[in-house]
């Protein structure tokens, strides 16, 4: 395929992925989807390989791949089939992330193609409102479903199992929607351009290939390790280590995971496919902008992980929060070695933590009609060589909105008192950290909260010689004015007056104040 | 003519180098006249262009003006000092933004620094609830101490957004009030006069730029007027596309940020409704980005644009903008793909061809070296392009990716292309729309270049390329009608609106919205048409759907099929078992201009050729014939042709042929090819 046709298909397959996430975006019904955008979309070829991936959220970015090849050994999939999926060891990454996989086939009906997306569901049952709870298994975290093909019945058991029913039954037929039009604009290309659109697929990807080589080829070679950690689980296991040796080889990268805690009892281990997404993460930050996201560049890196740990967790391991948490701290680990070997380049650590926080109850306003709600907060960004951090972002693995405090008042029977810069929480240093984020919530009747952090104890580092920012705090102010400090991972009853309050941490300073204040 | 003829009309667009006016007597008669613009003071070039366009004893009854005075303050960031006043607690809010960051990944996470300084944020103590209910109420103690604390700044405009101001806007009013009173300089701006739409952060951030540039824009207008003091009226285009007197547009300014490109897609719908045509894709090629569009009858609105990085919650004519245009740079990336642009050579040095030092292959330079923009017929002959210096920056880019020169001509040609189609896709597809039910309308510098091979890629069937493609926009300003736009968030269920509970809100709603109408536009009165934007109970995006209610008839049509119809074409489902909410009510107050006639074209005479030439429109070197636009006739001419004419060229390659109809170019593919 010549240089031009490749840029031709470049933009014809991203604005098939995009036009897919726009139909999900706008027509779904939980705030996490249409307002946050915790969503992705991609295309694959017949293979499960990528061809392309609209830019959404990076946490989806190798996992989805991986959510293809479980369907598609699962279910042998006819035209009109969709395959749903969430179960984390079978191609999954945490329970509410729910996927839909869908076969594209030609006139002859040979399986050429496959469409999918993956979106954050509020509730899909388990302990806590929100299914992102303290658990230590995977059946104590909401509905667990292993490929299966989509039917009414399905629909139905996904309803039943959510403490939000009607919200699910109406982001499910969005999630249908954004695939079938996938589907719709691929059979559409294939009439008019016929199976050059299969080769272009793979020119592609070789593309991606040669492309991500060429800057592996340009960095220093050698082997690198940096290691950080867990603060905890939620319940014994503290200081949990995850170790990285990154070996920058000729054109390939090594990045070996094996030497990382075994998993833990509570739910922040990852199953692979996260590990894998977190560490693509931070060697597609490396390279130049024009490279295409697609399966080609994920061929040079290899990932080693070692099973039963947990950064690559096996059944029944509780996994809710490692999607959200631990791969922030895989980032860390993967940049911190790349530091080494790239001074010049790496950023101090980001915050660190995606803030969960998930409110649940019944709403007074509304008859008592049951609620569970999602956020989370951003942080401070690390600063870099030549650069400050940028305060009040959300970093590295997720890039989700927050939701706006009018629409969040209006949909649920709480306020939001305060949100603010944190000021002070980034890390000093010739380069200043970002600072991180005041959010304090008021209620106006019970609820559940589940509070899921990190960089609470253990800060974000610093580089260089900058310091390292300030850690987040947790706290829970009774009515009566009384307040406490909560752990990095609870989940408490709060009742009417009571104050919820998120100070999230800023991002690590880079190189030596050059004056002592 | 004795007597001073106070009917002429005129359209002015001030570009970054040109500044464009058109004139229109009665009888339709049109003469234009280009001119330098003078970007330290806007107005003088203007003052000095429609001086230059009228006769002995001729005076303008209007000057209708596109204006980028506030567009040109926000992104040069030269505007006010602003205070920014809201919610205590909420100091920080223009800094929160969505806590998102506009790339994904890049290490370093770069954000547009706010409007406002940190030092002139200050907090009130008061608070509504969403429903605009009292939760804490705003003293008069309260409001002096805040007029005090900003009084002790050097702030030049007070922007006041507080939360749920959208849904209750007495806080907000009384504390303009007092901010008003205190100093008559200062320039206010309340949340809720800019929009009365929900999302703070999206509200404030329009009422920072409404207050950022009011000043400047203030300024501006009163040298402008005066300049024009022998104009009967005055009066600039907005981003949506409709006009208002210079005085209103002082007081929101904001509505004026995106009036440069909105001409265009003005001048598009009009010159395509003089031949009869609706559906319309308006494509504005120019030097450093393409701006796509898509109209049915009239420009599609969007209140969810940015301008600069920061969001703006006003009506504007939904504009796509990709970062390719005729000055956009090629070049081969790290895994050997061609790419074009976002790096563009702008005007300054420009293209190779121009020879003022540019050094890299361009869109322009490809079509100079293949021929399709012929080097002694740009700018109608007044400037001569460099053929062998263009072709030989597309050669050095050839050798890199070891193809012939030609092959990497038509390459680039290609890729720009594709990234205009993904454009299209974005505003046709994306939203429901199928680009073969369209017109393109191409103009802009480059537009005729482009547009049929890109209506090639998807599939269309028609080109428009309107008379003086090249100002286009001020042929819009000219003929634009006065409108304003006024919306209210409403959040309630639809049935309740239609007969029950909240009924008798709406209807005062509307009764509010159409007595601010009829007050801020005087007489005539203008034409009212009101729009219900409309989601299933718990979805986030709406649908507008067009209705006839008005304040005054208890009975109303129920919009749900309508809304559900076009839910079902944009998302492919209808959800019956899910309730309609009336998210917000829109009222279009339109006072039309009178219809003049159009100019005559000339038609039905021989096209004259001037000459043949050896061309490579794409498929190989051709004969191809170059012909003047005056010299093309309302008798169908055959491709490959290529039409100069002053502002810009055309292509017509093979299979497509041209006639020219009420002064416009209309190309039309033959069936098959």
């Amino acid at each position: 395929m010549n240089p031009f046709e490749l840029e031709v298909y470049r933009n014809l397959f991203a604005s098939i992925a995009e036009e897919m996430g726009v139909v999900l975006m706008r027509s779904s019904f939980s705030p996490n989807i249409k307002e946050r955008r915790d969503f992705s979309c991609a295309l694959f070829d017949g293979a499960g390989e990528m061809v392309a991936q609209a830019a959404h959220i990076p946490v989806h970015l190798g996992s989805t791949p991986m959510s293809v090849a479980a369907a598609r050994d699962a279910v042998e999939m006819m035209p009109g089939d969709q395959v749903v999926l969430n179960d984390p060891f079978a191609g999954g990454t945490h329970l509410p992330d729910i996927t839909m996989v869908a076969p594209v086939f030609d006139e002859q009906k040979r399986l050429i193609f496959f469409v999918a997306n993956r979106a954050h569901h509020a509730d899909v049952g388990g302990i806590t409102p929100g299914s992102l709870p303290l658990s230590r298994s995977i059946e104590e975290e909401g509905l667990r479903i292993s490929p299966r093909r989509w039917s009414k019945a399905l629909e139905e058991e996904i309803a039943v199992a959510s403490r939000t029913p009607q919200e699910r039954r109406g982001d499910l037929r969005a999630q249908l929607a954004a695939n079938r039009r996938g589907i719709v604009r691929l059979q559409e290309e294939l009439q008019r351009r016929g199976p050059e659109l299969l080769s272009a697929a793979s020119a592609l990807q070789e593309h991606s290939e040669k492309f991500m080589r060429r800057t592996l080829s340009a960095m220093p070679q050698g082997e690198w390790e940096f290691v950080d950690y867990m603060e905890d689980d939620g319940f014994e296991a503290e200081m949990i280590p995850i170790k990285a040796r990154v070996s920058l080889k000729g054109d390939r990268a090594v990045v070996d995971f094996s030497e990382s805690a075994p998993q833990v009892e509570g739910p922040v281990n990852v199953p692979r496919a996260v590990t894998v997404s977190a560490t693509l993460y931070a060697f597609r930050c490396l390279a130049d902008r024009d490279l295409p996201s697609n399966g080609g560049y994920m061929r040079c890196i290899e990932i080693r992980t070692r099973p039963d740990t947990i950064v690559d967790a096996s059944f029944p391991a509780a996994v809710a929060i490692g999607n959200v948490e631990t791969s922030q701290r895989i980032t860390d680990v993967v940049l911190g070695a790349l530091a080494q070997a790239l001074p010049e380049r790496i950023p101090a650590a980001s915050c660190g933590s995606m803030n969960n926080l998930t409110i649940g109850g019944a709403d007074s306003r509304h008859e008592g009609l049951a609620f569970a709600y999602y956020e989370t907060i951003a942080g401070g960004s690390g600063a870099g060589p030549g650069f400050d951090g940028q305060s009040a972002v959300h970093t590295h693995m997720t890039n989700t909105l927050n939701t706006p405090v009018e629409a969040l008042e209006h949909a649920y029977p709480f306020r939001v008192e305060e949100y603010s810069i944190r000021r002070g929480s980034g890390g000093e240093g010739e380069f200043r950290g970002g600072d991180g984020v005041v959010r304090r919530y008021i209620f106006d009747s019970p609820a559940t909260v589940a509070v899921m952090t990190e960089r609470r104890k253990r800060a974000p580092y610093g580089l260089a010689g900058g310091e390292s920012a300030a850690v987040g705090v947790n706290l829970l102010i009774r009515a009566d004015g009384s307040s406490e400090q909560l752990a990095g991972k609870t989940v408490v009853e709060v009742k009417a007056g009571d104050r919820i309050s998120m100070e999230t941490p800023g991002g690590g300073g880079f190189g030596a104040l050059r004056f002592q204040k | 003519m004795g007597e001073r003829d106070k009917t002429t009309r005129v359209g002015v667009d001030t570009g970054g180098t040109f500044t464009d006016v058109i004139k229109q007597r009665t009888d339709g008669s049109v003469e234009i006249h280009k001119l330098l613009s003078t970007p330290d003071d806007p107005s003088r070039a203007i003052g000095d262009g429609v001086s230059a366009i009228l006769g002995p004893g001729e005076a303008a009854k209007e000057v209708i003006h596109g204006t980028t005075v506030a567009t040109n303050a926000l992104l040069e960031r030269q505007g006010a000092k602003l205070a920014f006043i809201t919610t205590r607690g909420f100091e920080d809010l223009l800094w929160m933004r969505r806590q998102t960051r506009p790339e994904l990944y890049a290490l370093r996470v770069q954000l547009e620094p706010p409007l406002v300084d940190e030092s002139r944020c200050f907090g009130v103590r008061e608070r509504l609830g969403a429903s605009g209910e009292v939760i804490e109420a705003l003293t008069e103690d309260e409001i002096q101490r805040v007029v005090e604390d900003v009084s002790r700044t050097d702030a030049e405009a007070v922007v006041i957004c507080l939360l749920h101001a959208y849904k209750n806007g007495e806080h907000e009013e009384r504390l303009g009030r007092a901010f008003r009173e205190h100093k008559k300089e200062w320039h206010i701006t309340t949340s809720r006069e800019v929009t009365a739409t929900f999302r703070e952060y999206e509200r404030a951030s329009t009422s920072a730029i409404n207050g950022y540039v009011g000043p400047v824009m203030a300024r501006y207008l009163a040298r402008l007027t005066e300049r024009l003091s022998e104009v009967e009226r005055v009066e600039i285009l907005q981003s949506h596309g409709g006009r208002v007197s210079a005085e209103h547009a002082g007081l929101l300014p904001v509505h004026t940020v995106l009036s440069g490109p909105a001409g265009g897609v003005v001048g598009a719908v009009q010159a395509a409704r003089e031949i009869g045509f609706d559906r319309i894709i308006s494509f504005d090629m120019g030097g450093t980005s393409t701006d796509v569009s898509l109209a049915e009858g009239e420009p599609t609105l969007t209140e969810e644009s940015t301008i600069g990085g920061l969001p703006l919650q006003v009506p504007v004519i939904d504009i796509f903008t990709v970062g390719a245009g005729g000055g956009s740079i090629a070049y081969v990336d790290a895994g050997g793909a061609l790419k074009v642009g976002p790096r563009s050579a702008g005007a300054d040095p420009g293209p190779v061809a121009y020879g003022r030092g540019g050094r890299e292959p361009t869109v322009t330079d490809a079509h100079v070296a293949l021929g399709s923009l012929p080097v002694d017929r740009f700018l109608g002959g007044r400037m001569t392009l460099d053929r062998e210096a263009a072709k030989n920056a597309v050669e050095t880019l050839a050798e890199e990716l070891n193809l012939g020169w030609r092959e990497t001509a038509r390459g680039i040609l290609k890729v720009a292309d594709s990234a205009m189609a993904r454009a299209i896709k974005v505003i046709s597809l994306e939203r429901g729309h199928d680009p073969r039910d369209y017109t393109l309308v191409a103009f802009g510098g480059a537009g005729g270049l482009h547009a049929c091979r890109l209506a090639e890629i998807l599939d269309m069937r028609q080109v428009l390329i309107p008379r003086f493609p090249g100002i286009l926009s001020a042929v819009g300003m000219l003929r634009s009608e006065a409108r304003r736009i006024y919306s209210q968030t409403i959040l309630r269920p639809l049935d309740s609106c239609l007969s029950g509970e909240d009924h008798r809100i709406v209807r005062e709603t509307m009764r509010g919205l159409e007595s601010t109408a009829r007050q801020k536009m005087g007489k005539p009165e203008p034409q009212g048409a009101w729009t219900a934007a409309l989601r299933y109970e718990g979805q986030s995006f709406s649908i507008a759907v067009e209705v006839d209610w008005t304040a005054d008839a208890e009975d109303w049509m129920d919009p749900r099929a309508d809304f559900e119809e076009e839910h079902e074409r944009l998302y492919g489902y209808i959800a019956a078992d899910r309730g309609v909410e009336l998210v917000d009510i829109r009222l279009s107050a339109t006072r039309e201009v009178p219809e003049w006639p159009a100019g005559a074209g000339q038609e039905n005479r021989r096209e004259e050729i001037i000459e043949q030439r050896r061309i490579d429109l794409g498929e190989g070197l051709e004969d191809v014939s170059l012909c003047r636009r005056e010299g093309l006739s309302g008798l169908a001419s055959a491709g490959p042709l290529v039409v100069t004419e002053y502002s810009g060229t055309a292509v017509i390659p093979r299979g497509w042929s041209v006639t020219s109809t009420k002064g416009h170019l209309l190309a039309i593919r033959e069936e098959g090819a």
